[in-house]
């Protein structure tokens, strides 16, 4: 049984990393626009249909990932430069950008069937091979997925702690007035928010094609276990939303192993009800303060 | 309206010429003029509600404004956004501080100095800064939202000053605060009067900007009903019980 628990304790982790990158990418939009973008998902999806055109034209997978950061990254700037602005400048900006984003997702999806059709599609592995450790093996493409994670993750704490971008993005989400009145452009952070945001749905994709079969759809299985960990980790804090991850990936994982996996979703479910009822704003969100 | 000459040597700053602004239709600026001199300290005095809050967002671009010309160095900044407006210099310390509530007060500080060149300087600004208002560098770690008022108010005039100022304009410094809390503010506020920072200050009471306002401006109803020195409108005992009570 010890096997079994080892096996299912990896396999909680490396879920955890494919949720954390794109439930990063929802919690910083969250936490700098205050807005949900739902197009997370097709995002997630084009990355990973990216890896798949990356390998049938023979590029490297670090290419393919770098790639897909830039190119998704760009495309999710367009999207707020171009969509996503206009809307917001409507006083009931959050719920506008809600439904259009949902749009936006669902177009992203159709084309994507139109242009890849419904047949599930498969990527070769990132890193070939395997090592093993009492009876249980660690595929190295599993091992580079989680490492892969942190350092994104880390790279990424490290830019929205020290540095002015990261800043401006803070400030941004806790006092827009106050973050013009420094003078932050508000426009060009947001966009940069979305650029990164998508940047890492991106990665994520590339990342999870590696473990998964392709489709159209599989961005919106992702959007909902995304939004599951962004409201669990509580909205807009993303080190909330780093444990919310791996505690749904690893919640995931062991209940499948000892429930089977019919149980997995509705135990999850169970769990957020919980934490939700003892902590309405999540594991570390906060409740808005109007006083400053 | 008083006559008193001003600034004939010094470069006017800061022009206000027919500066309206309204909320939805109902009109709360219906067209004022006023004029800040470089190395001037000028109040805005009048009672709540009648406007000084507002024609300070109209400048600072975060409040539309519906007619009217504002300039600022010699450059006409009406349709600029606010960002831009501060970049020329023109700094804004708004009523209720808007500080980043979430972050510490160093980052908050931080965050003055967020364009280019006074990021660059930020270490020198910041030891500037410290020595006017020692209180919150003893506090530089603790959260914005933890503070005081009158540790909140310090830390969004310092904010401002970290930035490339060229004139500052603080919104009500003396709003919700203890007698202490008050003096303690107006003396660094006094500091900054001596090294000849330009200043324009909104406040309700005379008494409290008599001591570093060289000129003030009387605001009732949207529109500017006194123009001269501050001594002047203390004098004048009628005009003060007739607009301020």
């Amino acid at each position: 049984m010890t096997k079994e628990l080892v096996a299912a304790l990896f396999s909680g982790l490396v879920l955890g990393s494919l949720y954390a990158l794109m439930s990063m990418g929802l919690a910083l939009v969250w936490g700098g626009l205050r807005v949900l973008n739902l197009t997370q998902g097709t995002l997630y999806m084009l990355g990973a249909y990216a890896a798949v055109l990356a390998g049938r034209s023979g590029l490297s997978p670090v290419i393919g990932v770098l790639l897909a950061f830039v190119i998704i990254g760009v495309l999710g700037s367009l999207l707020y430069v171009g969509p996503v602005r206009r809307v917001s400048a409507r006083p009931d900006h959050e719920n506008a950008v809600l439904l259009l984003t949902f749009g936006l997702a669902t177009l992203g999806e159709y084309a994507a069937l139109v242009a890849f059709g419904p047949q599930p599609q498969s990527v070769q592995t990132l890193v070939h091979g395997q090592f093993t450790v009492v009876g249980v093996a660690f595929p190295w493409n599993s091992i580079m997925m989680i490492i892969a994670t942190i350092m994104l993750l880390t790279l990424l704490g490290v830019v929205m702690k020290w540095t002015r971008f990261g800043l401006a993005s803070r400030a941004l989400a806790q006092q827009a007035d106050g973050a013009q009145l420094v003078g932050i452009n508000r426009h060009r952070t947001s966009m940069l928010i979305f650029g990164i945001s998508s940047g890492l749905a991106g990665v994520g994709g590339v990342l999870l094609s590696s473990y998964y079969f392709v489709t159209p759809y599989i961005g919106q299985n992702y959007l909902l276990l995304a939004l599951i960990v962004t409201i669990l980790g509580g909205l807009g804090s993303m080190s909330g939303t780093l444990y919310a991850a791996f505690l749904v990936g690893l919640i995931q994982a062991i209940s499948s192993l000892y429930l089977g996996t019919r149980w997995s979703l509705p135990l999850l479910f169970a769990v957020i009800i919980g934490v939700l009822i003892v902590r309405p704003t999540g594991i570390a969100g906060r409740v808005a303060q109007e006083r400053l | 309206m008083g006559t008193t000459e001003r600034g004939a040597n010094s470069r006017t700053l800061l022009e206000v010429d027919d500066l309206t602004a309204a909320y939805d239709d109902t009109p709360v600026l219906t067209g004022i003029n006023f004029r800040v001199h470089e190395g001037e300290t000028v109040a805005i005095l009048g009672p709540n509600g009648h406007g000084k809050t507002t024609a300070l967002r109209a400048i600072s671009g975060l409040h539309a404004k519906k007619g009217g010309r504002v300039s600022f160095d010699g450059e006409e900044i009406s349709k600029e956004s606010s960002h831009r407006i501060v970049a020329r210099g023109l700094i804004h310390v708004p009523q209720g501080d808007l500080l980043f509530g979430d972050m510490t007060v160093l980052e908050n500080l931080l965050l003055g100095a967020y364009l280019p060149k006074a990021w660059r300087e930020r270490k020198e600004r910041l030891e500037k800064v410290w020595s006017i208002f020692g209180r919150i560098h003893e506090r530089r770690n603790e959260l914005a939202r933890n503070l005081s008022g009158g540790e909140r108010r310090m830390v969004a005039i310092a904010r401002g000053l970290m930035a490339d100022v060229k004139l500052i304009m603080i919104d009500e410094p003396s709003l919700g605060l203890a007698p202490v809390a008050i003096d303690n503010l107006y003396s660094a506020l006094a500091k900054l009067n001596a090294v000849g920072l330009t200043t324009l200050i909104v406040e309700e009471s005379p008494e409290r900007v008599s001591g570093i306002a060289e000129f003030v401006y009387l605001l009732d109803s949207g529109s500017i009903t006194f123009a001269g020195k501050a001594d002047e409108l203390i004098r004048d005992r009628v005009m003060l019980r007739t607009y301020l009570g």
